[in-house]
């Protein structure tokens, strides 16, 4: 079990690189686009399409990530006057609801790679198969699945109610 | 229908992350109701979601925000306004809702601007006298006019959503923003006569030059978005990739209050906020790809509107759903959701997509500082560490004049769209 969660560390290090990267390059990438098409008159035609790719890349690598800082926006105006036994059942809940969930979009994003990879597109400007964009998404869900099952853990073995399994309801 | 509506309504009172209760609802009515469809159908709409290339302007619009409160910009902002009106009646409240303003012109975001101006001016306030509920109501309300001004995210959302330009949108939001602007400076004047709140000692004419020129670095940004669309020299993602670099340079090489080791940390924070907004916007698309499916616009047409709805009945109906929208769902997910539903229906009536827009996102920063459940209100908890009842005792009077300023926004298309029609 140890190793398990510093295999999650890790695995967070690296997200944490990659989401940082990913804005940097996005933000490099838009400003050199921007520099060469007003400077020397040439648009990159595969700016818009590797940004679109970072910011897919982004958004789905950082599923896991922000529920393990409990990051996700969640209206709590109700859940916040349950009492803690309530609430810690019911984020037990939450978070096997949502596992379940995160797996079966693993499953059909696997589905929708295969179907993609039988059509055969790839992209209009780099020529690049269309389904390698795709395959950040059952790694993304997949890491948050991941992550809500450790928070049924937590859960259950601690006193505390945890949001995420790095934030407690009291703060950090 | 009522699935989709039913189980989402119902995770969101039970707590579930926002992005699971559309995502659930998508995914349990293409199971139930699409039989024809496969359900990998839901992967390719949310990936579609976020590869719209306009939509990269949000995340370098967060980044440069980012970069800017961690810097110098939003205390230069505030001294310079401080300077030109601070002396006046209300003067500092009145200072807190214009540099609001203005920083919402340099970031876009309303959570930066809470943060970012929020922070020094409450103390400010609290100095001069103002209870902390007036300060942290003026501050909430103020920081909503962020989605107001360009270069404002709700709108590039909607924008997205409904395929109503965005530099369009943007130019209209300032009409609006500045009469919100005059009536609130109109009630701090009353509220500071009332109650008896000093005033600030006039700044001299020096004080008031250098403190503007202390600013003047900061006010390349409006110059840059504004302009730059506006002239056609850069589209909004690259006028936001420009203003990442703009921030850049002025934080790091001028003010040099940012160092390089600062950027990674700055960018992994907007890169979280990138995931927690985008994946909404892509389960977002999921659910407004049901909607659609659904033909539920084409059902609320005929069931709440009738067949013949009159332009007001159509507004009055879009005014009172984004409001309640907003109480109760971040805003972005609000505009995802509603405006595929509600953009048609207004469209085929004639009213004009911008200025549908801008009263959506009136709407929308509106019910955000609204109880019960507006989300600033829990930003401001949050950042001030007040009780909940105290940051929203003194909210009464704001959002009468939010809700005012919104029904003469209606009445008055002009005022969103005049500054356009100037431009053309």
């Amino acid at each position: 079990m140890k190793l398990f969660w510093k295999i999650d560390d890790l695995i967070s290090l690296i997200t944490e690189w990659i989401l940082a990267s990913g804005i940097l390059l996005m933000a490099a990438l838009l400003i050199c686009n921007v520099v060469s098409r007003k400077v020397l008159s040439k648009s990159m035609a595969s700016a818009d399409e590797l940004g679109g790719s970072l910011l897919i890349l982004v958004t789905f690598t950082g599923i896991g990530y922000a529920a393990r800082k409990g990051r996700h926006i969640r209206m709590t105006a109700i859940f916040d006057t349950l009492p803690l036994k309530v609430q810690k059942w019911l984020m037990v809940f939450i978070s096997f609801v949502t596992m379940a969930t995160y797996i079966y979009v693993c499953f059909i994003a696997f589905e929708y790679i295969e179907y993609t990879k039988m059509l055969g597109k790839v992209t209009s400007a780099l020529e690049m198969p269309d389904w390698i964009r795709a395959v950040v998404v059952p790694v993304g869900f997949g890491l948050g699945a991941i992550q809500y099952f450790m928070n049924i853990i937590i859960n259950i073995k601690e006193p505390e109610l945890y949001i995420g399994t790095e934030k407690t309801a009291g703060g950090e | 229908m009522l699935v989709l509506f039913g189980i989402m309504i119902l995770l969101l009172i039970m707590g579930f992350p926002m992005m699971m209760t559309m995502l659930l609802s998508t995914l349990a009515y293409v199971a139930l109701y699409a039989p024809m469809v496969q359900p990998f159908i839901t992967v390719q709409q949310m990936i579609l979601g976020v590869q719209a290339p306009v939509l990269m302007a949000i995340p370098m619009f967060i980044l440069a925000a980012d970069i800017m409160s961690m810097g110098q910009t939003s205390e230069r902002l505030l001294d310079f306004v401080e300077s030109l009106v601070g002396h006046l009646s209300g003067g500092l409240a009145s200072t807190t809702s214009i540099t609001c303003a203005l920083f919402g012109a340099v970031s876009g975001s309303t959570q930066a601007t809470v943060v970012a101006v929020g922070t020094p001016v409450r103390k400010k306030l609290l100095a001069r006298g103002y209870s902390d509920s007036e300060a942290m109501a003026l501050i909430i309300n103020s920081s909503n006019l962020a989605y107001l001004i360009p270069p404002s995210l709700g709108m590039i959302v909607y924008g997205v959503a409904s395929g109503a330009s965005i530099g369009d949108l943007f130019i209209a939001g300032i009409g609006p923003a500045v009469v919100i602007i005059l009536l609130f400076s109109a009630y701090n004047v009353f509220y500071a006569k009332r109650n008896n709140i000093p005033r600030l000692p006039k700044a001299s004419a020096a004080e008031r030059l250098a403190a503007t020129k202390r600013c003047i670095l900061p006010f390349g940004f409006p110059i840059i978005i504004m302009g730059g669309i506006y002239s056609g020299i850069f589209s909004p993602t690259e006028a936001a990739a420009v203003s990442v670099l703009y921030a850049a340079l002025i934080e790091m090489c001028i003010y040099k209050s940012v160092k390089v080791k600062d950027l990674y940390k700055i960018a992994l924070s907007t890169g979280v906020l990138t995931t927690v907004v985008f994946i909404l916007v892509a389960v977002g698309q999921g659910f407004s790809w049901v909607i659609s499916y659904d033909r539920i616009p084409q059902m609320l047409t005929q069931g709440l509107l009738g067949d013949s709805a009159s332009v007001f009945l159509i507004l009055l109906t879009v005014n009172i759903v984004f409001f309640i929208g907003c109480m109760f769902v971040e805003a972005i997910v609000v505009i995802l959701i509603l405006t595929p539903i509600f953009a048609p229906i207004a469209h085929n009536a004639g009213i004009d997509l911008v200025h549908l827009g801008i009263l959506i996102t009136m709407q929308v920063a509106i019910g955000s500082g609204t109880p019960p459940f507006g989300t600033s209100i829990f930003t401001c908890c949050a950042i001030f560490d007040k009780p909940y009842i105290e940051v929203i005792r003194n909210e009464g009077p704001y959002i009468a004049i939010l809700l005012f300023a919104c029904l003469l926004i209606s009445a008055f298309p002009e005022i969103s769209l005049f500054l356009g029609g100037l431009m053309k």
